[in-house]
């Protein structure tokens, strides 16, 4: 484990810049939605009819770094609360989604015949409805609110860890360790756990980071639509939402939040390819 | 073939059927209607009067056996809001939302393919890794905001692209672009890896060997090789093309099958609800079938399976 920890040191250390830059951004965006309460500058939620529609960077901003919206409410502090959905919507739905993902692909590739096909069954409905389709139906038939978009991004993000690990499985299940395993006694969950999952991490770690870039996207189309997060929540997706009735006169409030969202995932975006490139060269395409 | 063909019209139809049912399940079971629908001074007796109109106060099978006659046979009900047949409302929507889908394909598949082919042959070259950031960065940029950036910098800013709306083809300008771009990046990042892979195959080196022109050699040979991977992207990308049309149409006001289920959602219209969503993956599954079949036209050697 120390071996490839320093490794991995080591890796970004000789990364490309736009990657270590990448990092960066991820820090902040984590240590934003961390120490929020320390960085806003005022209470997001706030609103004051006397400061409304400041411009960013105005020279009588009244401490107002980004402006004020339409009803006053500080658009820089918004932005740092909305850091902490974005950022616990795409690691909670992540986290269901890898744990759905992996284990299914497991469970398919390992045991195969009628199993597999069920589960692949599965997978090819899953694949044959719109992603948008489907989450907006189990946002109508769920009904709007946090716990409810991180449920419906979860159990609608794993279908492509089954793929890809399933596939994994049915090539690394005939070598020639897992069949030792298997005729010295080992247990299906043993081999399962000791001899094939740490085969397929790699895989799954890949693929979580790119979940996550489209997680935080949907989840902001979602609410950007009426269907994710309500009003009340000062999310990213929530601020362009309002913000875009004023696009001729108030355009900072729907670009300022787009950047947020814009640049978090590209950063996890590069992140991801780096990993792959990395981690698993075979996802590449080419040698 | 024959065998074949039937096969995968067999699995559409499982597909769809799955589909409705699911659609049915979360409508009526996981939500209910009714108390959506009524305002939350409503009685008792208003619930069970409404249940009873809805035809919600049936046992689940009997709502179930009903709905997918229903389906089934295009008798898709009347709209709660609007109070017109929900079938002459998908007539006016469907074709605006597939003039878009059709002109986004159109704007975003043939320049992503040269481009995908350019940055697999210069491989490591400028151009492949000012490509490669490109595709990154349009993966991430999240489309209903790019269509708000385009729409201000050319509408509001530049007052040379009408706003949103429809009618004419400039109207359509925005919101195709908007939609193309995130169906040519994930195009031109296949073709290009697609390209890369078929290019290593013994049969290039042969013909390159032979003294091939490298335009045929890479067009001819490479590009018509690697084209299943990247018609089979595409089938799957026109999912995501008519799940990002609901997010573009909301942005550009635009009157397709994706603003009147949101508009539909947001009223609480089921009817029209269920019809759109049904529709869209009726449209999803045709298309892939259609991409299916013609693997064998592209690839002779998947006929013989």
């Amino acid at each position: 484990m120390k071996r490839s920890q320093t490794s991995f040191w080591q890796q970004i250390k000789s990364s490309r810049l736009i990657v270590k830059l990448s990092f960066i951004v991820i820090i902040i965006w984590v240590f934003t939605s961390l120490a929020a309460p320390l960085l806003a500058t005022h209470d997001p939620s706030k609103t004051n009819p006397g400061e409304i529609f400041i411009r960013p960077f105005a020279k009588d901003s009244k401490g107002h770094l980004l402006g004020t919206d339409e009803v006053g409410r500080d658009v820089f502090s918004r932005l740092v609360y909305g850091s902490r959905i974005s950022l616990l919507v795409a690691v909670i739905a992540g986290i269901i989604s890898l744990l759905i993902g992996t284990s299914l692909g497991l469970i398919a590739g390992y045991f195969g015949g009628r199993v597999d096909s069920i589960i692949m069954r599965i997978v090819d409905v899953m694949l044959a409805f719109p992603f948008m389709f489907m989450a907006l139906v189990f946002m109508v038939a769920l009904g709007s609110g946090l716990r409810n978009i991180v449920l419906v991004l979860g159990i609608t993000g794993w279908v492509s860890y089954t793929r890809t690990i399933r596939a994994e499985v049915l090539s690394i299940r005939r070598r020639e360790y897992v069949i030792s395993a298997e005729v010295i006694g080992c247990s299906s969950g043993r081999v399962i756990f000791r001899h094939i999952l740490p085969n397929v991490i790699d895989h799954a770690i890949v693929i979580a980071t790119m979940n996550m870039a489209n997680t935080i996207l949907s989840e902001a189309s979602l609410t950007f639509l009426g269907m994710g997060l309500p009003v009340s929540i000062p999310s990213w997706g929530q601020m362009i939402a309002t913000g875009r009735t004023y696009t001729y006169t108030a355009g900072w409030l729907t670009i300022i939040p787009g950047i947020a969202i814009f640049l978090v995932t590209l950063s996890i975006n590069f992140i991801g390819d780096w990993l792959r490139d990395i981690r698993d060269p075979r996802l590449r395409g080419s040698q | 073939m024959l065998l074949y063909m039937g096969k995968r019209c067999l699995q559409a139809v499982i597909v769809l059927l799955v589909v409705s049912t699911l659609v049915f399940f979360l409508l009526r079971v996981v939500g209910d209607p009714a108390t959506l629908m009524l305002d939350p001074n409503a009685t008792k007796a208003d619930y069970e009067d409404l249940k009873r109109s809805l035809g919600l106060d049936q046992p689940i099978h009997v709502q179930y056996v009903n709905f997918m006659k229903d389906m089934a046979s295009l008798n898709l009900g009347r709209s709660y809001r609007y109070k017109q047949p929900v079938v002459n409302m998908i007539k006016d929507a469907l074709p605006f939302t597939l003039q878009l889908v059709g002109v986004s394909l159109l704007l975003a598949v043939p320049l992503a393919i040269v481009v995908g082919v350019l940055a697999a042959v210069k491989r490591n070259s400028l151009i492949d890794s000012v490509m490669t950031t490109v595709t990154i960065a349009g993966r991430s940029i999240p489309s209903f905001w790019l269509g708000l950036i385009l729409m201000m910098l050319f509408a509001v800013k530049l007052k040379i692209l009408p706003p949103s709306g429809w009618g004419s083809l400039k109207h359509l300008i925005l919101p195709s672009v908007t939609l193309a771009m995130g169906l040519a990046t994930s195009t031109v990042r296949m073709t290009r890896n697609s390209m890369l892979s078929v290019m290593n195959q013994d049969y290039m080196k042969a013909a390159k060997a032979k003294g091939v022109s490298p335009f045929r050699l890479y067009i001819g040979h490479g590009l018509r090789n690697s084209l299943i991977a990247v018609i089979t992207l595409i089938s799957i990308q026109v999912g995501h093309l008519l799940g990002g049309s609901i997010v573009v149409e909301t942005v550009f006001s635009y009157p397709g099958i994706g603003r009147l289920l949101i508009n539909a959602i947001m009223v609480y219209d089921y009817p029209v609800v269920q019809a759109s969503v049904v529709l869209m993956a009726l449209l999803f599954v045709v298309i892939n079938l259609i991409v299916d079949l013609l693997y064998s036209v592209i690839d002779p050697r998947i006929r013989v399976r």
